[in-house]
């Protein structure tokens, strides 16, 4: 008679490291779930903040950027808070597996909450709080890219000029 | 081996309580632990699977016998009448269904899942379980998954403070 490899099984599977990676992978890809996780018992926390897992558990996500907000609560304590999560892929339409089109901060426009944008489809803006987007050219790539505000915004949502700094190949 | 009908070559798979289970080899083949080990011509006359008691490795075979792919010379027709789609949704349906118990069997079958190597079981098991305790306050989930708060009262408060946003 033959017989699988042995391998202990543990009396519970919640004991076992391993299932229960596998049971908290399937916690909903929130940026909440794995504080929420680790809040648990320590256990719970050394196995949410371990490299290979977190890497595992998003995965599939493609990618998203987080908004936080200094927040101050009514007893005077401030934290910083997740404001939102925007996914950048979906809203940007960009292919989250090819590694040119993932973008990178170029600058921002604190006054119209504009955020400038940069990857391989060209120069992109977000404004954080309408999150409408804008394709503005493209450029292969680029040396430097400020934003300069004008005075008069007439609410406008893209910053009145900015400065891009290319250098040729 | 045991050969029930032509074409159809069976396996016996033996729980540690002494409950024998003939099935198709297609069908314990859904396990890649015993599909291994067929491969590896090391699964010659019976299987013993270490562990997983007769009731568990019955339902886990009930699992493995709905999903094994409709192909064959019974199967083909089954997968010519009835569409892609509808097959997946009746699937669904099916799991839905074979899921529905309590919490003890559901770990017992994530083990089980895990042990055999089952992809679709353990996805379903680990799922159903993630999907009773996500929308639960941090008290419910570890009464629920008996799992004992082992972090000192003032521990506790800072990792809540720090993270504070993620339990808004």
């Amino acid at each position: 008679m033959s017989r699988p490899r042995r391998r202990p099984l543990s009396p519970a599977p919640l004991d076992d490291d391993d299932l229960l990676s596998e049971i908290l992978l399937r916690l909903p890809p929130l940026p909440s779930s794995l504080p929420r996780a680790s809040a648990v018992c320590r256990r719970w926390r050394r196995l949410a903040s371990d490299p290979c897992f977190c890497r595992r558990f998003r995965g599939t996500t493609g990618f998203s950027a987080q908004l936080w907000k200094w927040n101050s609560d009514c007893d005077g304590a401030a934290s910083w808070v997740l404001e939102r999560s925007i996914e950048l892929d979906k809203l940007l339409s960009l292919n989250p597996d090819d590694e040119r089109e993932r973008p990178i901060v170029a600058g921002f426009a604190e006054d119209n909450n504009v955020v400038l944008l940069w990857s391989f489809v060209g120069v992109l803006t977000l404004q954080l709080k309408s999150l409408h987007s804008k394709k503005l050219f493209r450029v292969k790539c680029w040396f430097c890219c400020l934003p300069f505000e004008g005075v008069y915004t007439d609410g406008e949502i893209i910053p009145s000029y900015f400065i891009l700094l290319d250098y040729y190949c | 081996m045991a050969t029930r009908e032509a074409g159809k070559k069976m396996i016996m798979l033996k729980s540690p309580d002494g409950m024998e289970f003939e099935v198709e080899e297609a069908v314990a083949m859904e396990s890649q632990t015993i599909r291994k080990m067929i491969e590896d011509d090391c699964a010659d006359t019976a299987i013993l699977i270490p562990n997983i008691n007769s009731k568990i490795l019955s339902r886990v075979i009930e699992y493995c016998n709905k999903h094994v792919p409709t192909t064959g010379a019974t199967g083909a027709a089954a997968s010519d009448t009835v569409a892609p789609a509808a097959l997946a949704e009746d699937l669904k349906i099916w799991d839905a269904e074979f899921i529905k118990v309590n919490r003890a069997t559901r770990f017992d079958l994530i083990q089980a899942a895990s042990y055999l190597n089952i992809k679709g079981l353990l996805d379903l098991t680990s799922q159903t379980t993630i999907d009773t305790i996500s929308d639960n306050s941090l008290e419910e989930i570890r009464s629920f998954l008996s799992t004992k708060n082992d972090y000192l009262p003032e521990e506790e408060q800072t990792i809540r403070r720090e993270n504070q946003w993620a339990f808004q």
